[in-house]
């Protein structure tokens, strides 16, 4: 990665402008590299879940990766193991577009298997990181780096994840913002997992078939309204 | 659960169906005020947007005297429980309008403490009747009964939350005065809908209680007895959801 191809954006400069809920955990300077206009004006659906995701999730999540890809809509993840891997290379591999937000600075990657990927999507979608070249890699970078996930997408959908996971930041943070946010049916059914039904209670919805997402999304130009007719 | 009709008051529309330009753009100002989205220019936020808009255009309107110094404006609770610092867009709604003038203060003394389906995503026969949003919220007692209320929510559909809110204050404040107001109001279909700004006060009128907590539809009618310098909407049951889809057993997820 050449240091010319990253830019530094304010939120507001890359998402457009914000309301004071959104600023609140909106962080100061982004690190962008690729088409930063995936980032306006589309259409977003973050797919989160676990690193060590089943089998089934894995497959899940490149089903509705390519069901968004389809229909045009940029697939937001965050380019970890497991689930986002699968939610990235489904939308590659259909034609779409994808925004990965990493928990890293643009020049290192996590896991170190995807840096072909995270090469990939820089050159070609667009890549974002709130954390400057040079820039420890700690544990809470993630947590940070999965509010910002859910800043960036106008939904969340988790696929999978487990007790105290990373997506689960996320979930709470799209409540907060008032954007939809899903759970796979399958994660819903399982009787091992308390916090399901917490963030349903709150807000989350149970996602059978991608059409309810489809519905729930809104028009991303209601962000670009200028002529007012009241 | 004495309350069988509520008056209230919108001062936009939306459709949620249609595929015209006007519809498409009701909807776009929808979502604008779902997500509280910086808008207009110079740009502000939606809610703020409104109201200033209201406070300089209510004059000659249904909506003129709508809102007194007297109201005291409460916000209607979303769907689900809250968590702290999350958008709850009428209480923004409600701090906005007075700011611009308009009422007397706020009062969040409504409180969501179970979840009910939300209706913008339930088919028809799916939406939280009247008898789910009451028995989801609970009341704070304030120290002084207020003279009036205005309970304030940001889209309303068939009024089964604005109703229920007004009978839980009901039951805490028999002597107080209470409507309801939206920002904006749906407008079911294509063919009715004439314009984004459409300043109404109108009345919910559920046919009698048994009927309204047991409709299938859980239609409230706007009668057309309202107030004698307001305009009227009518609503009129749909026949399929905005949300219901094509769901074939190809398309799941599962």
């Amino acid at each position: 990665m050449h240091p010319d191809e990253v830019r530094e954006l304010r939120a507001e400069e890359l998402f457009g402008p914000l309301n004071d809920v959104e600023e609140r955990h909106a962080p100061a300077r982004l690190f962008v590299r690729g088409d930063a206009q995936l980032a306006r004006g589309t259409s977003r659906v973050a797919i989160v879940g676990s690193r060590d995701a089943s089998e089934d999730g894995l497959k899940r999540a490149a089903r509705l990766a390519r069901i968004l890809a389809e229909k045009q809509i940029v697939v937001v993840s965050g380019l970890a193991q497991g689930i986002d891997t699968a939610a990235h290379t489904s939308v590659l591999q259909h034609g779409g577009r994808t925004i990965a937000v990493i928990g890293t600075p643009l020049d290192q990657s996590y896991p170190n298997q995807n840096r072909a990927l995270q090469e990939r999507i820089g050159r070609e979608h667009l890549l974002i990181s709130q954390f400057p070249i040079g820039a420890p890699v700690e544990r809470k970078n993630f947590i940070l780096r999965n509010r910002t996930m859910a800043l960036a997408a106008h939904a969340s959908v988790v696929v999978e994840a487990r007790d105290g996971g990373g997506s689960l930041s996320q979930a709470w943070e799209a409540l907060r913002l008032g954007r939809p946010l899903f759970l796979m049916k399958s994660l819903v059914e399982r009787t091992d997992l308390k916090w399901p039904a917490e963030l349903i209670q709150h807000g989350a919805n149970v996602l059978e078939e991608p059409d309810q997402l489809l519905a729930a999304l809104p028009d991303p130009q209601a962000w670009s309204l200028r002529d007012v007719p009241f | 659960m004495s309350r069988s009709e509520l008056a209230y008051g919108a001062f936009l529309a939306y459709c949620p169906r249609g595929d015209d330009e006007l519809h498409k753009a009701s909807r776009r100002w929808r979502d604008a005020l779902k997500n509280d989205a910086i808008v207009g220019n110079p740009p502000k936020a939606m809610t703020r947007l409104v109201a200033d808009r209201m406070c300089a255009s209510l004059a000659g309107t249904a909506l003129e005297g709508f809102f007194t110094s007297r109201t005291v404006i409460v916000p209607v609770p979303g769907s689900s429980v809250p968590q702290p610092n999350q958008l709850w867009v009428p209480k923004r709604i409600a701090e906005a309008l007075v700011e611009a003038g308009i009422g007397a203060n706020v009062w969040c003394c409504l409180n969501r403490v179970k979840r009910v389906r939300k209706s913008s995503n339930s088919a028809p026969a799916d939406r939280p009747r009247a008898l789910e949003h009451l028995e989801s919220f609970t009341v704070e007692l304030g120290l002084h009964a207020p003279d009036e209320i205005v309970l304030v929510d940001d889209v309303v559909t068939r009024g089964a939350t604005l109703m229920a809110a007004a009978m839980k204050l009901d039951a805490r404040y028999p002597k107080t005065r209470i409507r309801g107001f939206a920002v904006m109001r749906a407008v079911s279909e294509p063919a009715e809908f004439v314009a984004i700004r459409s300043p109404v006060v109108a009345r919910f009128v559920w046919p009698s209680q048994a009927i309204a907590f047991d409709d299938p539809e859980g239609i409230a009618r706007i009668v057309a007895s309202p107030p004698a310098n307001s305009s009227v909407a009518s609503v009129k049951p749909r026949a399929r959801s905005l949300a219901r889809t094509d769901s074939g057993e190809s398309r799941s997820l599962e």
